[in-house]
């Protein structure tokens, strides 16, 4: 065998390509000439090529680096230390009927009134006590009358609305929903709770308040910007086979979000007349449109519900709106009166 | 082989439809390695191939729909970075003599006592007896042996016959045989 062939085959051999014959054809080789094992010897070695180092930070650098490319991550909360909240609290409300017998039977003197804003509409009130409520569409607040004459100030909430607080250490403001219970001393804050959301979400801007979670004994204090929230989902099933509620509890600072060149707070811009949305699914999404134009919006196709935006509406009409949503990602959409099918 | 294949397929399949993130994580920590390694030969700027490696991974992920299409990823990989080192070196210098700089490092198991017969000193000679090779010649050994591919795919990483991958590293082999006989002949 000539050196050409030699390494030919001792190549073949070590990158694993070489055929049955070309091995046995090596064997003989080396057979013959025992004064050559000591390169074949360093050709092993020289393949060895040693353990591969993966650093894990490699990708944690990466995922960094393209964070927008990835899911957006929630800070979990730790009930275990509450008093890790304990600067500030930020409030969220929902309330079902039982709210409205909570109510009635401890005031049951006075005179509950109730304001709504209807779908497609929003409203600013000023309470007896001279907090100013701003309410999204599709929203009930109820209140006594007479709450400034109480020892403590509280009304019950469903849908979502931003409150200005005025402050009266003396008499506490309770805001009351289905999941959870705000206890305020003077702040503005906004409360997302719609009885057909499953998430009730309360965003601090200013002061402080604390949090208590219906039925539980979790209670949090807010810091200003931050933003609570609880989503519930079915969990698995229990040892009688009944699927049990579970409920996913969050908080999180609240970024401001630049779209054309001006920054907007999502959670409270809709005081402002802006629908804010911030890479959000366009099936959550479609709820808050909704409520916004008072429309039905029925998504039909999956793909298109898993579409994320970020962007802000104002005047626009749910039709510009939906077709300048369809030219960033691809969807048609046809409108029957108040229905609108996506697909 | 087929086993690490077939890993790769599961990958790709749990990326494209379930948006898995640890699926990509997982092919991320597999491929990122040889890719920037890779780079680091043409560009012999360990930044500027991290920074490639990176971009060459995160088009993966964005493109999550169309990875099925994908026959060989490792070799995918390797080839779109092949691709961004020549326009990066294009850029550098506007000429098309950039192939002179390959350089490549020859890793080794430092703490491995199964190396019998080769020394530091002598791993260090070949090294420099490698990287006095012809260029495509250095990246056939370095694909060969550092990255593992067969010779049908550094072939296609290189877009050259798997005959010409044959005859380089066989010119490879020989400038190392010379070394190391010149060290056991004395």
């Amino acid at each position: 065998m000539d050196q050409e062939k030699l390494y030919e085959l001792l190549a073949r051999r070590l990158s694993g390509e070489a055929t049955a014959q070309e091995l046995e054809d090596l064997n003989t080789y080396w057979q013959l000439h025992p004064e050559e094992m000591d390169l074949k010897q360093a050709f092993e070695d020289l393949w060895k090529v040693g353990s591969k180092e993966v650093t894990a930070t490699d990708f944690e650098r990466h995922r960094l680096k393209y964070k927008i490319d990835f899911e957006p991550e929630l800070i979990p909360i730790r009930p275990s230390y509450p008093w890790v909240w304990y600067a500030a609290a930020c409030i969220l409300i929902i309330s079902f009927a039982s709210a409205w017998y909570y109510s009635s039977r401890i005031y049951n003197t006075s005179v509950i009134v109730t304001v709504s804003a209807e779908m497609g509409v929003k409203k600013r009130i000023t309470l007896p006590d001279g907090t100013t409520v701003w309410l999204n569409s599709g929203t009930n607040l109820s209140f006594d009358e007479k709450m400034s004459d109480r020892p403590s100030r509280e009304v019950q909430l469903v849908g979502e609305a931003f409150f200005d607080v005025v402050k009266d250490k003396a008499h506490p403001f309770i805001i009351h929903t289905n999941k959870i219970s705000v206890k305020v001393l003077g702040t503005a804050f906004n409360v997302r709770a719609y009885a057909n959301d499953q998430r009730t979400e309360a965003t601090l801007i200013r002061g402080k308040i604390q949090l208590d979670v219906n039925g539980t004994s979790q209670r949090f204090i807010l810091r200003p910007n931050e933003k609570f929230a609880l989503a519930e989902h079915m969990g698995g099933q229990n040892k009688i086979g009944a699927r049990r509620v579970v409920q996913t509890l969050s908080l999180q600072k609240v970024k401001p979000v630049e779209i054309a060149q001006k920054l907007y707070t999502e959670e409270v811009a809709w005081i402002e007349n802006d629908l804010v949305f911030t890479n959000e699914p366009f099936a959550t999404l479609s709820l808050r449109l909704e409520r916004w134009f008072n429309v039905k919006i029925k998504i039909e196709n999956e793909k298109v519900k898993q579409y994320r935006y970020t962007g802000k509406l104002k005047n626009e009409s749910i039709e510009e709106a939906l077709k300048a949503m369809s030219s960033v990602r691809p969807f048609k959409f046809k409108k029957n009166g108040d229905d609108i099918i996506i697909y | 082989m087929e086993e690490a294949q077939a890993k790769y397929d599961r990958l790709i399949q749990a990326i494209a439809t379930e948006k898995d993130e640890l699926a990509y994580k997982e092919l991320y920590q597999l491929l990122y390695p040889g890719v920037k390694r890779f780079a680091i030969s043409y560009l012999r700027d360990y930044e500027q191939a991290e920074e490639l490696g990176d971009d060459v991974m995160i088009s993966l992920w964005r493109n999550k729909n169309k990875l099925s299409n994908i026959r060989n990823i490792k070799v995918y990989v390797l080839v779109l970075a092949r691709h961004r080192c020549l326009d990066l070196l294009r850029v550098k210098k506007n000429r098309f003599e950039q192939l002179e700089d390959i350089h490549i490092d020859l890793q080794h198991d430092e703490n491995s006592p199964e190396n019998i017969v080769l020394t530091n000193e002598l791993k260090a000679k070949i090294t420099s007896a490698i990287n006095s090779l012809p260029p495509q010649c250095k990246l056939v050994f370095h694909l060969i042996r550092e990255e593992q591919l067969s010779y049908k795919e550094a072939a296609e990483v290189l877009s050259i016959s798997v005959k010409t991958v044959d005859a380089h590293l066989v010119s490879a082999m020989k400038k190392i045989g010379f070394f190391l006989k010149k060290e056991y002949d004395h």
